[in-house]
Parts: structure tokens; C-alpha cells; sequence
């Protein structure tokens, strides 16, 4: 069951992964390119899904948008992680003020959803993937510092740790060589259900015009554009809706079935 | 015992992240490298009339200057006037709420409404068909995003059945009817997604409490597991579900300001989003500073019920150790 869960993970998000890197050499049609006398084709051949308001073949867009899924993805929860690790993990060892004071600017960020934090951005510098990016990879440092804080807490208190302690070992080293490679673990397993919430999060921003425009096809704009056909041709509203809930649901199994799979002590989150 | 103490730190806590709060909005569209004036008047202005603007708008003085003035104005009830039009964002809010609040509150009861009963069965059956069938729509649902959602249904119940209106809104007071039938699909939308979450924590919230001895002694006593939950575990497990709730808050105004927007609703969101596009950031500074205003002060008040429902936690954080990763 928990072994189904990764693998089912791990192939969903693999998929992703080889569309993304596919349609950097090969896309069945041009995913920029307008072409006026085909517009609004339902699904068929050559256009396996249909053509968009612009006659632009949307199986060729879909892969496209599978990019900016792994790129925003990849930014947003390094930028979240290089951020919220070592400031969690300063937080656990440390302790007193230093956790206090990191932990409470952590609950006014959590405050911030990636939403907001956008609509400040793009109403300052335009709506753009890197506003995006930041806005979803700011938003994300607190839950990778409240996992890398309890993390540290919990290895803080063992043996091992007391024994370097006494053996005269730095904050540093024992921070290097014992947190970090203990705490790796939980912090993939964030890593992993962050990258979901990515993409969630992107692909809303991009519904709304908050983060990358056209003509970059992403699977948030692109049902943008498709809700204003949706009597037309309703079927154009189903695939990019699709495409983000089977990678939202990949990473989010993977997630899960990472857990289990690195510690089986650890329970079903809450 | 020392609640006055306990009550008197969260209001404490919740003053100082106001101010951070406010700080960092204020820092992202001051401090950064963008300019106002020059967001206005186009990249071909000339440096006599950026100048002159700038000097209007006050952007002229010391930024610390400039916050302060802004924080004062918000405690006298002045969130700034918009760039364009000169309107008070207050002015402009105030019609626009009841809109937003009436979304998160059908969206918060209706996902309550989902995720109590579905999260109690998917406990109580964790090893049968119900249990698995419940668990697994939920981890289908969290994968949906919410504007899609909302498109999903318009597709079915305004597209091919036509019962609802795909679009629109109608004030509750110049007609309850259309009111009710132009928030119903918005509703159900952000209620859904939002259940999908929530019933993942109501079931290992309940899972905990099978494990409690009083349970298993209500049991054994002859008590069916259904009354012993709903005797004993409803309460306990309210605990931690009050903390999600608090937790969810910000996800749920989040998820009203996309819905909003893709059933054309004359709410916050959609006034946000229209700010952005014209880049009036006064009105968009201002919008986000309430809301985030809400989501504080909800939150402070989550806690303070907290304290009242279990006076032996003295923090939310002691009791969302490891739950607050998600």
C-alpha cells in the first residue's frame, strides 16, 4: 500500500520530468506561433487534444507549461529551503531569544500567503515567473524552518549529540555533521509536498495573470484563456486542470510515500 | 490561573507581528528598487514631472517618514488614498466585504460540513473500503487546484445543465434568490477544497482519540464506537481542529480571492487583482494590510478560545508540534 504510493509518486512525477525535458527538443506542433485559420479544433488528429483561441495546438502548450512547472518548482522550494533550513536549524540549537525571534518572523511570513506576497510584487516590478518564483519561495520559508527547527530539537537531545558536546566538538561541527545529515530526511519530505503546493500555488498566480504572461503557455494561463471559450469548447478547460492535479498529486504521493519509506516510525501526518 | 498573564502575551504577540507585517508590505513596495511615480507616468516621463509627483505623493521624504506617516494614518482609521481617482481604499473596501465574508463563511461551514463527518468515518473504518474511498478522494481533492474546481462545475451545472449562473453577483438585499443562486457554485468550490485538506487532519485528530484509554473504556462498557466518539471525542478532537481551523484561514481568504475571480464576484480579491493591473499601490498596499489585519486578528482570536476550550495548553504551538509542517 505505502510502497504503491511512492512508486505511483515517483512514475507521476517522472512523467513530468520527461515532458518537460521532451519538449525542450520536440513538441508535436509550434506552441508560440498563432495560426488563424484553425482556431477552437476539438480533440483528433493531427491535433490530439484541439487547438486553442489562438489555433495553437494544445497538446504541444501542455508539455511546454510542464517547464515552468519544474522550474518555478525548483526555484521556489531551493530558494525556500537554502532560507528556511539553516534558519530553523539555528533556531532549534540555539534556542532563547534567537528561536524566539526567528520563529515569531516566522508566523508574520505565515501570514503572507504566496498570494499576497505576489500581488505586492507584480503591483511593483509587472507580473513575471521570477515574481512568482520569489513570491511562492518567500512564502515557503517557514514550514522548511519549523521542520528543520524540530528536527534539530529532536537530534539536539540525543547521545550522540552530548557526547560531541563533551568531546569538545563546535556548534558548527555538530551542526554539519550531525543535524544536518539527520534532519536531511524530514527536509526532503517537505521538499516534496512544497514543490506540490508550488505548483498549486504558480499555477493560481498564473490563472491570474500574477505570474508568467502569454504568450509562455503555462497550464494556470492557459485555463485562463480557456474559461472565456468554455461554451464554445468546454473540453479545453479539462487538460491543463488535469496536467496540474496529476503533478500536484505525484509529488504529493512521493511526499507521503518518502515518509514512510525513510522512517516508518513516523506516523500518517496529521 | 495565569490567564490574564497568557492573554496579555498573545495580544503582545499579535501587536508585534502587525508591525512586522506592515513593515515588510511596506518595505516590498517602497524599499525595493520600483518607483511609483514612474510606475505612473510611464518609462517616457520627463525627470521635471517625476519629481513634481513624487513631491505630491509624499515619496520625496525619508522612507521612515513615510512609514510612520502610513502606520499613523491606519490607526486613525486612514488607509491611504488611491493614486488614480483619489478615492479613500476604505471607501473602497467597505462595499466589497460583505462579498468576501459572506464566501469564507459559506466556504469555512461548508467545509466543516464535509470534513467532520467524512474525516470521523474515514477514522472510525480506517481498515475498510469507506475509510480507503474517503482518504483517497481527499488526497484527489487536495491536488485540484481551486480555480479549476470552480471551472469544473460551472462546465457542468451553468454550461450543460444551466441551473446556476456561471458568473456575477446579486446583493442580498435587492434579491435573496439570485443572491443565493450566484454564491451557491462559489461556495460549494472553496467549501470542497478546502474539506479535501481539513479531512485529513479531522481523521488522525479522531485516530488519536481511538487510542485514548477513556475511549476503549467507553467501549468496553458496551458503548458503540460511534457514541463513544461522539461523547468523549468530539471534544477532544476539537482541540486540535480549532488550531487547524485558525491555520486554515489564510489558505481559505486566499482561496475566496481566486474564486472570486473566476466567478466574476465584486469582492476583495477581484478589487486586489484590478489594483495590480492599474498598479495602484496605495489601494493595493492598503487592501493587503487589512487582510492580513484579519487573518492576525483571527488568529489571535483562535488562540484566545483555545485557552478557554483547554485551559492546559498554553500555546498553540505546543499542541501543533509536527502538524505544523503541513
Amino acid at each position: 500500500m505505502k510502497r504503491a504510493q511512492l512508486i505511483a509518486g515517483l512514475v507521476l512525477v517522472a512523467l513530468v520530468v520527461v515532458t518537460a525535458v521532451v519538449s525542450l527538443f520536440w513538441t508535436p506542433f509550434d506552441p508560440i506561433r498563432v495560426v488563424p485559420g484553425q482556431r477552437l479544433l476539438g480533440p483528433g488528429w493531427p491535433h490530439l487534444l484541439g487547438t486553442d483561441g489562438f489555433g495553437i495546438d494544445i497538446a504541444s502548450r501542455l508539455m511546454v507549461g510542464a517547464r515552468t512547472v519544474l522550474a518555478v518548482g525548483i526555484i521556489s522550494v531551493g530558494l525556500a529551503a537554502v532560507f528556511g533550513v539553516p534558519l530553523g536549524m539555528l533556531a532549534g540549537q540555539t534556542g532563547g531569544w534567537v528561536d524566539e525571534v526567528v520563529m515569531r518572523a516566522g508566523d508574520v511570513v505565515y501570514a503572507f500567503p504566496a498570494l499576497l506576497l505576489a500581488i505586492l510584487l507584480a503591483s511593483v516590478f509587472g507580473a513575471s515567473t521570477v515574481t512568482a518564483m520569489v513570491a511562492i519561495g518567500v512564502a515557503s520559508i517557514p514550514a522548511f524552518a519549523r521542520v528543520a527547527r524540530a528536527g534539530t530539537l529532536q537530534v539536539m537531545a540525543s547521545d550522540f549529540v552530548l557526547a560531541a558536546r563533551s568531546s569538545g566538538t563546535s556548534r558548527w561541527g555538530i551542526a554539519r555533521r550531525h543535524v544536518l545529515p539527520n534532519i536531511a530526511p524530514v527536509v526532503g519530505v517537505q521538499a516534496s509536498v512544497g514543490f506540490a503546493l508550488a505548483i498549486l500555488a504558480e499555477a493560481a498566480l498564473s490563472y491570474l495573470g500574477l505570474a508568467t504572461p502569454r504568450p509562455t503557455p503555462t497550464w494556470g494561463n492557459m485555463l485562463r484563456d480557456a474559461q472565456q471559450f468554455l461554451f464554445a469548447a468546454p473540453l479545453q478547460a479539462l487538460w491543463p486542470g488535469l496536467a496540474i492535479a496529476l503533478a500536484v498529486l505525484g509529488f504529493n504521493l512521493l511526499g507521503d510515500g518518502l515518509r514512510d519509506y525513510l522512517d516508518p516510525r513516523l506516523r500518517e501526518v496529521p | 490561573m495565569n490567564l490574564a498573564l497568557r492573554v496579555g502575551r498573545r495580544l503582545g504577540v499579535f501587536v508585534v507581528s502587525l508591525l512586522g507585517a506592515s513593515l515588510l508590505i511596506f518595505l516590498v513596495t517602497h524599499a525595493l528598487p520600483g518607483d511609483v511615480a514612474q510606475v505612473l507616468l510611464g518609462t517616457d516621463a520627463t525627470p521635471e514631472a517625476l519629481a513634481q509627483l513624487r513631491a505630491q505623493l509624499g515619496l520625496d521624504r525619508p522612507l521612515p517618514v513615510q512609514y510612520l506617516e502610513w502606520i499613523g494614518g491606519m490607526l486613525t482609521g486612514d488607509f491611504g488614498h488611491s493614486h488614480l481617482n483619489g478615492q479613500s481604499v476604505l471607501a473602497l473596501l467597505a462595499p466589497r466585504i460583505a462579498v468576501t465574508l459572506w464566501l469564507v463563511l459559506f466556504g469555512l461551514v461548508g467545509s466543516l460540513l464535509i470534513a467532520l463527518p467524512a474525516g470521523m468515518v474515514a477514522a472510525l473504518k480506517r481498515r475498510s473500503w469507506p475509510g480507503f474511498t474517503i482518504s483517497a478522494a481527499a488526497q484527489v481533492g487536495m491536488a485540484i487546484p481551486v480555480f479549476w474546481g470552480g471551472i469544473l462545475l460551472v462546465l457542468v451545472f451553468s454550461v450543460w445543465l444551466r441551473w446556476l449562473p456561471a458568473n456575477g453577483y446579486v446583493p442580498l438585499l435587492t434579491n435573496p434568490g439570485q443572491w443565493a443562486s450566484h454564491l451557491v457554485l462559489p461556495a460549494i468550490t472553496l467549501a470542497a477544497v478546502q474539506a479535501a485538506v481539513l479531512i485529513r487532519y479531522v481523521r488522525s485528530a479522531f485516530l488519536e482519540v481511538l487510542d485514548e484509554d477513556y475511549y476503549r473504556t467507553a467501549r468496553s462498557i458496551g458503548w458503540t464506537p460511534m457514541r463513544a466518539l461522539l461523547r468523549h471525542g468530539v471534544r477532544n478532537a476539537a482541540i486540535s481542529l480549532v488550531t487547524v481551523l485558525g491555520l486554515q484561514l489564510s489558505s481559505v481568504l486566499v482561496g475566496a480571492i481566486v474564486v472570486e475571480s473566476v466567478f466574476t464576484l465584486p469582492g476583495l480579491g477581484s478589487l486586489l487583482l484590478m489594483s495590480v493591473d492599474r498598479r495602484d499601490l496605495v489601494v493595493v498596499q492598503g487592501t493587503v494590510m487589512f487582510l492580513v489585519l484579519a487573518v492576525l486578528l483571527i488568529s489571535a482570536l483562535v488562540d484566545f478560545s483555545y485557552l478557554l476550550i483547554d485551559p492546559r495548553q498554553s500555546s498553540r504551538r505546543a499542541a501543533t508540534q509536527g502538524a505544523g509542517s503541513r
